[in-house]
């Protein structure tokens, strides 16, 4: 199964449940008296609120595209910076965020990326119970940049938009045995490195 | 502040998009003209970014369909046609202002603060709410000349609060302007960083500025009483 008709499946999935659920609420509350039909309509508001929530996401999703825009990236100052901008939210939950991130530099969008890493952090402490660990690792491994992310987000929805942006970000992405998610980079072997890497180094040229 | 990049070249896109970001502000990019129009309605953004030569709807088009829905936002347009009639072309269907390919990033980052400057008068280098101060060139906040360290994350979020004083704020809109965020984060994360800057901003103070607005978000403002 190809990434689009993934990410269809996914999508018709996670909108049908709250549409069905309205339905079903809607339909046992005609048979209902006045006070059934105003507790329906409060819970018809829950999950069309659901629903927006959702939809947003299927939006983020779309609005990825398909083009992968990877340029060389010192991965370690961006996510400490990652990092750090989450852990104010960490304590706050009682989750203990952990990192070790090695000095490397890697193939990669850097605004997807922190994008992910954002996605990713916020869904890992919401779903942490209070005295829980959450675990990000970023090592060289043979020729590669691995990113590893513990343990995997479990809402279904924003599981598969972290994949997806860390995928648009310039990862192959799997899930680990142990749970965790696993985000493989190239990494920078030296001549891949663009003429021109820094914003404010010489002329912007456009094709 | 929030950005929205409309160039098809993704590479060059990539590096204004980068420059932008490292100076804090929040950016948007389309790659092409059908995409730029939409988004430049449909969100509020505090500048335009646009280049001319664009697929499935010119730069030029996007200007005219763009401006009677959005008449005070402004434009900078980025054009590789060198001809002064060219220019002229561009800023009288809208643009307030060209930059020639190729250009430097430095150019382009002041023209961007001119623009911001000049665009909108909540958008002054110094924004003040009662005797809160803050200086976004300089980077600093003081309140009644106590200097206030604030984090960048902080620092933007503290900014947008004051740009936008007196209104009320919902954490939808500070998520979606001062992370760049078009979703519901899953944790508390704005509620958080509000406590935070309450504690550098107000503690100590005889008066609060950041209000909670119940069933709403936020709201900062030199009133004294609480916001209901």
């Amino acid at each position: 199964m190809n990434a689009e008709t993934n990410y269809l499946n996914e999508a018709f999935h996670t909108l049908s449940q709250p549409v069905m659920a309205m339905r079903a609420t809607l339909e046992l509350a005609l048979e209902g008296d006045g006070t059934d039909a105003r507790q329906a309509l409060g819970e018809t508001l829950l999950l069309l609120e659901q629903l927006t929530r959702d939809l947003a996401l299927v939006r983020e999703m779309a609005g990825l595209g398909n083009v992968i825009d990877r340029s060389v990236c010192a991965a370690e100052p961006l996510l400490w910076e990652c990092i750090e901008e989450m852990q104010p939210v960490a304590q706050a939950g009682r989750v203990k965020l952990h990192a070790s991130v090695a000095t490397v530099k890697m193939l990669c969008c850097e605004s997807l990326l922190r994008r992910a890493l954002f996605v990713v952090l916020d869904t890992l402490i919401a779903e942490a119970t209070p005295g829980s660990e959450v675990y990000v690792q970023l090592a060289a491994d043979d020729g590669t940049t691995r990113l590893e992310l513990r343990p995997a987000p479990m809402e279904r929805m924003r599981a598969h938009l972290c994949c997806r942006l860390l995928e648009h970000a310039g990862a192959s992405v799997s899930h680990a045995a142990d749970g965790g998610v696993v985000a493989v980079f190239r990494s920078e072997t030296g001549r891949q490195i663009p003429a021109n890497t820094s914003v404010d180094e010489g002329l912007l040229t456009t094709g | 502040m929030r950005i929205l990049v409309v160039e098809d070249d993704a590479a060059l896109a990539s590096y204004i998009r980068k420059g932008l970001e490292s100076e804090h502000y929040a950016v948007d990019v389309a790659l092409d003209g059908a995409q730029g129009v939409a988004m430049a309605c449909g969100v509020d953004y505090d500048l335009l970014i646009l280049d001319l030569n664009l697929p499935k709807m010119d730069g030029i088009s996007l200007l005219r369909e763009l401006r009677p829905e959005k008449p005070q936002l402004p434009v900078l347009v980025l054009t590789a046609r060198p001809r002064v009639e060219d220019r002229i072309h561009a800023l009288d269907s809208g643009a307030d202002d060209c930059i020639n390919k190729p250009f430097s990033y430095s150019e382009l980052s002041a023209r961007v603060r001119a623009l911001l400057r000049r665009g909108r008068p909540s958008v002054e280098s110094v924004l003040q709410v009662g005797d809160l101060h803050l200086d976004r060139v300089e980077r600093k906040v003081e309140r009644k000349g106590r200097q206030i360290e604030l984090t960048a994350k902080e620092f933007a979020l503290l900014e947008y609060l004051m740009r936008n004083a007196g209104r009320r704020i919902t954490r939808s809109m500070i998520i979606e302007h001062v992370w760049n965020i078009n979703f519901d984060t899953n944790t508390n994360i704005v509620d958080v960083y509000i406590n935070y800057l309450r504690k550098k901003v107000d503690e100590g103070s005889p008066s609060r500025l950041i209000h909670t607005v119940r069933g709403v978000g936020y709201e900062l403002s030199d009133r004294h009483n609480e916001v209901a």
